[in-house]
């Protein structure tokens, strides 16, 4: 269980969010909103990201009391990934699972799936946009976590990775792990639990 | 202005000036904050005459301005590389001549610090009648200024060819590779030039300030020369707090503890001090004093990166920081309490990276 209690974020006087009590059980939750409207920031103050005013818990873990123990929990894919370029996809990798205990075998998994092995000793620097997405979405799966956080993750990656990545959530969700994410696009696969539906709107979050 | 030079300005001139603001503040600091007023005169006129009246002061100071124009051409190319600045390779359609005349209008504006300063020491020269070395240094710029424009002309017109540039070889680590070097290898790889200046610099200054001659033992010669090191490396640290904002942004997700951030960010300065700590052992420090020495060094560096948690980062106030702390240090060595001191600063880290890390956000 997922809980925001007096949740706000502001930038100077500018208020974006303002959540005074959220609870989303686990699930699948497909946040919705305009562009600006604040949907990243929040998926970035779920992720511990960035600084927030109020409390967020997840199965009672708090967010700001509890930072390691709830970042072993939470794993987040950013919009648009940004890596140091000197390094490879591998170094790390290697890193997030050593920092997250995550199971070998089970890494090894997620690089062949989303097929990034052929590129994966490259520095990063070679990388495109689809290639860092793809490497993002591998990191975001790795570890332990009960909620994963995907920031727009269809967009920059190809056609043929989108089934791979509705087969991850629905692999991982089977498990008991809860997926936020924000898209444009909507989630086409079919053999999903079902999709809740959440808009940001008005600085404020909302159930459709 | 021509609409080309404006943008070349903005581009390349500008961006130069606010990423070094930091070295030239220091070198500025150096230059004329460290003589009293009354004495700046005489104290420069000492050096002028010293760079006209010695070889070997002309030549390590011309040494000093390439490795200058080393720094901008590698800027300069490193800007080009850069995927928004992609658009500057419509220069190399300019007639080849007005190109020539614009770049060297660049780079004459991004070496002005230099030609200023060279401008004082060439009427002295006149003046007082030394006039080879005069007419060397005269020569040494516009040759310098020239090769630069050319190197720049001939990029611009491969600017396609070629994905990256560097004078000074950028070290790639072939094994694996722990925390440490997602932040030195920023240094290794995209600043090499700042890496190489700060620890040239620093080495520079532990050796000279243990050169001097005194009648017994004195481990504070050491930390002396070593505080001066450590000030310089001001850039450093703001680029690597930079860095960690902008391009290691994922570390604030991982379940690091903080004791655990502190020790891996302590680390990274502790390897970084290397060089110094190779130069003390040669120089023959005390093995407890080394000890002590390394403990102050890394607690330095790393209660600077910690103060960068505290607020915006800027490097005006980063750079006053440095100073007042470089000028508290100093006086506490002179009263031989920095092992208080060293205490006191790693108490104050830890301190302030407990409190900030998480609530920190650059805007």
């Amino acid at each position: 269980m997922l809980q925001l209690t007096s949740a706000k974020k502001q930038y100077g006087e500018h208020l974006i969010l303002t959540i005074p009590q959220l609870e989303l059980p686990p699930g699948i939750f497909w946040l919705k909103g305009t562009n600006g409207s604040g949907k990243s920031t929040l998926l970035k103050m779920i992720g511990g990201l960035i600084p927030f005013d109020g409390t967020i818990q997840l199965n009672s873990v708090d967010a700001k009391k509890q930072t390691t123990e709830y970042r072993r929990l939470v794993n987040y894919a950013e919009a648009e990934p940004l890596y140091p370029s000197f390094l490879n996809g591998l170094d790390l990798i290697s890193f997030f699972s050593d920092t997250r205990k995550a199971n070998q075998k089970a890494t090894n998994e997620l690089i062949e799936a989303f097929g990034i092995q052929s590129f994966i000793k490259n520095s990063m620097g070679t990388y495109s946009s689809g290639m860092l997405k793809k490497l993002s979405l591998v990191l975001a799966f790795i570890g332990h976590p009960k909620l994963i956080l995907l920031d727009e993750p269809l967009v920059t990656i190809d056609k043929e990775s989108v089934p791979i990545l509705y087969s991850l959530v629905k692999k991982y969700s089977d498990e008991g792990v809860s997926f936020i994410f924000t898209s444009h696009q909507a989630f086409e696969a079919t053999n999903l639990s079902p999709i809740k539906e959440l808009e940001v709107k008005n600085n404020q979050v909302c159930f459709l | 202005m021509l609409p080309v030079m404006k943008i070349l300005v903005q581009v390349i001139v500008q961006k130069f000036y606010e990423r070094n603001v930091g070295l030239f503040f220091f070198i500025f600091y150096l230059m004329f904050g460290i003589v009293e007023s009354t004495q700046i005169i005489t104290y420069h006129l000492s050096l002028i005459y010293g760079v006209l009246s010695s070889t070997v002061f002309l030549l390590m100071v011309c040494g000093v301005w390439v490795l200058y124009s080393l720094k901008y051409l590698q800027f300069i190319f490193a800007e080009f590389d850069k995927p928004q600045n992609l658009f500057l390779i419509e220069l190399s359609r300019l007639d080849r001549t007005k190109l020539f005349w614009i770049l060297l209008v660049t780079v004459t504006t991004i070496d002005a610090p230099v030609l200023i300063y060279s401008f004082f020491i060439v009427s002295v020269g006149v003046k007082s009648h030394h006039y080879l070395p005069t007419i060397a240094i005269i020569g040494f710029h516009l040759g310098a200024l020239l090769t630069a424009t050319f190197i720049l002309l001939k990029r611009l017109n491969s600017i396609h060819e070629k994905a990256s540039f560097s004078f000074f070889p950028a070290i790639h680590w072939r094994w694996p590779k722990p925390f440490s070097v997602f932040y030195l290898g920023q240094l290794t790889n995209q600043l090499p030039t700042v890496l190489f200046f700060t620890k040239a610099f620093s080495v520079f200054a532990v050796y000279g300030f243990m050169q001097i001659p005194l009648d017994h033992y004195e481990n504070r010669v050491a930390v002396l020369g070593l505080l001066i090191g450590l000030a310089g490396h001001a850039v450093i640290v703001f680029e690597l707090r930079k860095f960690e904002e902008e391009t290691l942004r994922f570390l604030r997700g991982i379940p690091l503890s903080i004791p655990e951030r502190f020790l891996k960010i302590a680390t990274v300065y502790g390897i970084l001090l290397l060089p110094e700590i190779i130069m003390l052992t040669i120089r023959g420090v005390h093995l407890i004093d080394l000890i002590g020495i390394i403990l102050f060094a890394t607690g330095y560096l790393t209660l600077n990166h910690c103060k960068l948690l505290k607020s915006e980062l800027n490097m005006d106030n980063h750079i006053q920081w440095t100073l007042g702390l470089f000028l508290i240090s100093f006086m506490l060595v002179l009263f031989k309490v920095h092992l208080v001191e060293m205490l006191l600063i790693w108490a104050l880290s830890y301190y302030w990276l407990n409190r900030d890390y998480y609530k920190f956000e650059s805007s």
